[in-house]
C-alpha cells in the first residue's frame, strides 16, 4: 500500500463517471497546476517564519497573500499597475519559507517571473528607480565609485562588496589581516562593481545579465584561483545565480566565514570570557546552506559562551535589510524588522555576532555591540 | 477585473486616518482584496476565477488596545460594520466582510509576557500560534495547543472560534486554557477579565466571547494556562478490526483517568494513508496514541493504553512518527482545488452511545451526493462523554450543478445526518457563514433567540461581524 495508493482505494466506492472524470483530471491536468497557484491556495503555513509577514502583519504581504496578488495580476483579474504590484516587492528573499513549505517553495522565486514580466511593462516601485539608475551609472545601488588601492594580481582576490565599501570602508583592512593569518595574500580590483542582486530582485533580467557577464569577465581576466567575499549575498549571487544563467567563473568563490572554517587550525585564539549570541544571515544559512558555520567557528574560541537565539540556523529570522529591497521601498518596515530581530537577540546577549555587514548595520543600536564574524575573529586571535 | 465598484461607506478612510494614523489604515484595492475572504474553500474556488465574496471599504491595523477602542467607537457612532481578522485560517467564512465596512486586523498586536511561577502567559490577540509556542519552548514551557493552523493562526482567532489542537485530550481546547481576557465591546469600552486560577464572581462572562466569532466584541488580549515542557514522550499505534473496537478501547482509557495527549482513530479508508508502512493494516482501523508529560505518569498511562488495546495488534512507533512529520501538511486543497475538485472538512461531535451510528450515517450521506469521489473520517478529540469525528470529502460537481450547489448539497447532507444522530454540528471550526442555516436547529429555537437577545444587548447597532452565524 503506497503513499498515494490509498487515494485510489478511497475513490473505489464512487460512481463510475465521477471516478473517470477524476482520473482524467488527475492524469491530464494535475501537472498543469503551477506552483504559484498552489502557493496562493495555501493557508500561509510559512507565515510565522516570514519576517515581513510577522512584522508588517498584513494579509497582503503574507507569503500566500503575495502569491494571490501575483496570481490575479498574472491572470489580469487585477489591474497591472505599480500600486497593485507593490506587495510583490515586500520580500527579503531570505527563503526561510522554503524550509517550512510542504512543497519546498520559495515565495521569492515563485513571484520573480512576474516581477520580470512587470518590469518589461515598465511596472515596478518608483522608490527603486534611483538605486536602479545608480546601478547603471555607478555600478552599485548607492551611487558612489568604489576605488581600491591594494590592486595587483595573485591567486586570491578579495571583494568587499558595495555595502561594506560604502558603510564600513575601514573594515576591509581587518578582513585582509585575518585572511593573511589564514594564508591568503589577497589583492583587490581597482574598481569593484555590484554583483547585480538588486537588478535580479527588481526583475531587470537584462541588466542583471549584463552585470553578471561583466563581473565574470573581470574576474576571469585576473587569473585568480580563489575569490573571497565579505558579503554572503554576493557569494550567493556569484556561486548560485550566475551558473543558473550559464555564466562561468574560473575561480572558486567563498565567503570569509568559509575560508576561516577551512583554515581554522591556523588561528591561535585568545581566551574570551564573555557571553555572545549569533545572528545567522539568511543568505549564509539558507542560500549557501551553511546554517552552523558561525557557531562552529565561535566554538573554537576558548572561554566564549554562545547563546542561541530563539530562531537560528536555517530557521533564522532575517534582520530585514538583506536583499536591500525593503530599504528602498519601505524603510520604516525595514527598521521595524531590524528592531524585532535585535530585541530577540538581546534576550541572550548584547554582544551579537553575525557574518554580513548588511546585517551588522541592520542590527546596530545604542545598547548593542554588533560584530561581523571576521571583526570578532580579528579581536580574538594572537 | 476586480475593483471596488461602489464604496458602501463614504469618507471612512479619511476619518480613520485622522483617528489612528495613515500607516494603520488602508483602502488600497490589494488590501481590500486580501481581506475579502478567509480560508473558506468555496471562496478560494472563486478566487481562482477572479471573483471575490465581498470587499470591505477599509482595513485597519491597530497596534494597541486604544486603537481598537477608537475604531469600535467610530464604527458604533457611524453605523459601520466591523469585522475582526486574525490569521484568516477560518474555513467557514466567519471573517468575510459581507456588508462592507471596516476589517480590523489584529496581527500588529503581538506582545508576549510569561509569568513563570503562575504558569500563565499574557498575549496580545494578534500573536501567531507557532511564534507563541516557540517562545514558550525556549523558556521551558508549552501551551499544548497545536491546531493544524498553528503556523498561521492567531490567539485571538483561536478564542473567537473555540479552537482545539491535536494534543487536546491532555491539554484541552482553548476554552480550557483561557483564564483571563481583554475585549473591546461597542460602543468602545474595554472589558478586562483578570486572570485567576478560578473565580466564582457572577456568571462566567468571558465565556461569552469564546466562539463568538467577533460578533460581540474584539478580543485584544488573553491570559492562557501554560505547562512545563513535557519531560517524556511515548509514541504508540494499534490496529483494530472495527471502528467500534477502537472507540471502545479509547473510551475505557479515558474512563480510567489516563489522558493521552494525542489519540487519532482512522477509519478503514484513512488508515491506509497513515498506516501505509504497515502491510497488515489493510482493511483495519488504525489508532495513533502519543503520551507526554512527567515520565512516571506517562509510563502509567502507557500501561493503561496497552491493557485497553489488548485485543488489537500493536504496530509500533512508525505510524505516530509519520503523523508527527506530516501533521501540518495541507497539500490537498492547493493540489486538487485547481482541478475543479471540491474538497472540504467537516467536524462534528457526538456522545459515545451514538458515535458509530453517526459515523456510518454521515459517510453514507456524503457518498450519496452525486459527484462525491471520496468520503472518509477520523476521530481526533476525545472526552469521557464522547468523541469528535473529522469528515473529509472531495467531489466533482456534476455538469448540471455549480461547485457551490454541490458544496451546499454535501454540507446539508452531513449536517442533517449529524443532527438526526444527536450530534453537534460543530466541534471546533465554528459556525461562520457556512453553517448559519443549521445553528438554530442545533441550539434549539429558544437558545438561538437567547443568543440573538445577547447580541442585540451587547451590540445594539449590529456592527460586529454583521451577518455572521445568521444572528
Amino acid at each position: 500500500m503506497g503513499k498515494i495508493g490509498w487515494l485510489l482505494e478511497a475513490i473505489k466506492g464512487s460512481a463510475f463517471g465521477t471516478k473517470l472524470t477524476a482520473l482524467k483530471k488527475f492524469l491530464l491536468e494535475k501537472s498543469k497546476v503551477d506552483d504559484l497557484t498552489k502557493c496562493a491556495l495555501c493557508p500561509n503555513m510559512c507565515r510565522f517564519a516570514c519576517p515581513v509577514s510577522i512584522v508588517d502583519a498584513k494579509e497582503t504581504t503574507s507569503p500566500a497573500g503575495k502569491a494571490r496578488i501575483a496570481l490575479l495580476l498574472r491572470s489580469n483579474h487585477l489591474e497591472r499597475n505599480s500600486d497593485n504590484a507593490l506587495p510583490l516587492y515586500y520580500c527579503i528573499s531570505c527563503n526561510v519559507c522554503s524550509i517550512w513549505c510542504m512543497f519546498g517553495f520559495s515565495v521569492a522565486e515563485l513571484i520573480r517571473p512576474l516581477r520580470a514580466q512587470l518590469f518589461k511593462e515598465g511596472i515596478y516601485p518608483d522608490s527603486l528607480k534611483d538605486p536602479l539608475e545608480n546601478l547603471k551609472s555607478h555600478h552599485n545601488p548607492f551611487g558612489f565609485k568604489i576605488k581600491n588601492t591594494n590592486t595587483g594580481c595573485g591567486d586570491t582576490l578579495f571583494i568587499g562588496g558595495c555595502f561594506l565599501r560604502k558603510f564600513y570602508p575601514n573594515a576591509a583592512e581587518k578582513i585582509k589581516a585575518v585572511l593573511k593569518k589564514l594564508g591568503y595574500d589577497v589583492f583587490e580590483l581597482s574598481e569593484e562593481f555590484c554583483c547585480g542582486y538588486l537588478a535580479y530582485e527588481i526583475g531587470d533580467e537584462e541588466l542583471f545579465l549584463e552585470i553578471a557577464r561583466n563581473n565574470a569577465d573581470k574576474l576571469n581576466s585576473t587569473h585568480a584561483k580563489t575569490v573571497i567575499m565579505a558579503c554572503p549575498t554576493c557569494v550567493y549571487v556569484y556561486r548560485e545565480l550566475y551558473p543558473k544563467y550559464k555564466i562561468k567563473l574560473k575561480a572558486k568563490v567563498y565567503h570569509t566565514s568559509e575560508v576561516i572554517m577551512m583554515n581554522i587550525d591556523k588561528l591561535e585564539f585568545l581566551e574570551r570570557r564573555e557571553i555572545v549570541t549569533i545572528h545567522d544571515p539568511s543568505k549564509l544559512a539558507v542560500g549557501l546552506d551553511k546554517p552552523d558555520i558561525i557557531r562552529e567557528i565561535l566554538s573554537r574560541i576558548p572561554g566564549l559562551m554562545v547563546r542561541l537565539p530563539m530562531r537560528y540556523g536555517k530557521n533564522t529570522f532575517s534582520c530585514g535589510s538583506e536583499g536591500l529591497l525593503l530599504h528602498w521601498i519601505d524603510n520604516e518596515l525595514e527598521k521595524e524588522i531590524n528592531l524585532e530581530r535585535a530585541k530577540e537577540l538581546e534576550e541572550e546577549s548584547n554582544i551579537i555576532i553575525t557574518a554580513s555587514y548588511i546585517c551588522k548595520k541592520g542590527l546596530e543600536g545604542d545598547n548593542r555591540r554588533v560584530y561581523d564574524l571576521v571583526e570578532y575573529i580579528f579581536d580574538s586571535i594572537k | 477585473m476586480i475593483s471596488q465598484k461602489e464604496k458602501k461607506f463614504e469618507g471612512i478612510y479619511n476619518d480613520l486616518v485622522e483617528l489612528i494614523g495613515a500607516r494603520k489604515v488602508s483602502n488600497k484595492i490589494v488590501d481590500l482584496l486580501s481581506y475579502s475572504h478567509d480560508y473558506w474553500p468555496i471562496t478560494l474556488f472563486w478566487l481562482l476565477e477572479g471573483k471575490v465574496p465581498s470587499l470591505p471599504d477599509v482595513v485597519v491595523f491597530p497596534e494597541k488596545t486604544e486603537d481598537v477602542v477608537k475604531v469600535v467607537r467610530y464604527a458604533y457612532e457611524n453605523d459601520v460594520p466591523l469585522y475582526p481578522y486574525g490569521g484568516g485560517t477560518g474555513v467557514l467564512g466567519g471573517a468575510v466582510p459581507e456588508y462592507g465596512g471596516i476589517v480590523i486586523d489584529l496581527k500588529k498586536m503581538r506582545k508576549i509576557q510569561i509569568f513563570e511561577e503562575d504558569l500563565i502567559v499574557e498575549v496580545e490577540a494578534g500573536v501567531n500560534g507557532m511564534l507563541l509556542e516557540t517562545h514558550l519552548n525556549k523558556k521551558g514551557f508549552t501551551l499544548g495547543h497545536f491546531p493544524q493552523s498553528l503556523y498561521s493562526s492567531t490567539v485571538g482567532g483561536w478564542i473567537s472560534t473555540k479552537a482545539i489542537g491535536q494534543f487536546s485530550t491532555k491539554y484541552g481546547g482553548i476554552e480550557n486554557m483561557l483564564i483571563g481576557l481583554e475585549v473591546v465591546v461597542p460602543p468602545g469600552e474595554i472589558l478586562h477579565f483578570k486572570p485567576n486560577p478560578r473565580a466564582a464572581v457572577g456568571p462566567d462572562l468571558k465565556g461569552l466571547f469564546i466562539e463568538a466569532e467577533g460578533m460581540l466584541g474584539i478580543i485584544t488580549r488573553a491570559y492562557l494556562r501554560i505547562w512545563p515542557y513535557p519531560e517524556k514522550r511515548i509514541l504508540m499505534s494499534f490496529i483494530s478490526d472495527t471502528l467500534a473496537d477502537a472507540l471502545e478501547a479509547v473510551k475505557n482509557i479515558l474512563r480510567r483517568g489516563a489522558k493521552p495527549a494525542v489519540i487519532r482513530i482512522y477509519d478503514k479508508v484513512e488508515t491506509r494513508k497513515w498506516f501505509h508502512m504497515i502491510k497488515r493494516a489493510k482493511g483495519k482501523v488504525g489508532t495513533i496514541i502519543i503520551l507526554e508529560g512527567d515520565s512516571i505518569l506517562v509510563e502509567a498511562e502507557k500501561h493503561i493504553v496497552e491493557e485497553e488495546f489488548k485485543d488489537a495488534i500493536p504496530t509500533g512507533e512508525e505510524p505516530a512518527k509519520y503523523w508527527l512529520e506530516k501533521r501540518f501538511d495541507v497539500k490537498e486543497l492547493p493540489e486538487f482545488l485547481p482541478l475543479g475538485i471540491v474538497i472540504d472538512t467537516i467536524e462534528v461531535s457526538v456522545p459515545w452511545s451514538k458515535a458509530v451510528d453517526l459515523y456510518n450515517d454521515v459517510i453514507n450521506a456524503m457518498r450519496n451526493v452525486e459527484g462525491t469521489l471520496i468520503a472518509f473520517a477520523h476521530a481526533s478529540h476525545f472526552y469521557p462523554q464522547g468523541v469528535c469525528f473529522y469528515f473529509i470529502f472531495g467531489g466533482i460537481p456534476p455538469k448540471e450543478k455549480s461547485p457551490l450547489d454541490y458544496y451546499r448539497e454535501i454540507w446539508n447532507a452531513t449536517m442533517r445526518a449529524t443532527l438526526r444522530n444527536g450530534g453537534s454540528i460543530s466541534h471546533h471550526h465554528g459556525i461562520g457563514r457556512m453553517r448559519a442555516m443549521w445553528i438554530a436547529e442545533d441550539l434549539g429555537k429558544s437558545i438561538f433567540t437567547f443568543l440573538k437577545k445577547i447580541k442585540s444587548a451587547v451590540d445594539e447597532k449590529n456592527i460586529m461581524n454583521r451577518g455572521n452565524m445568521g444572528v
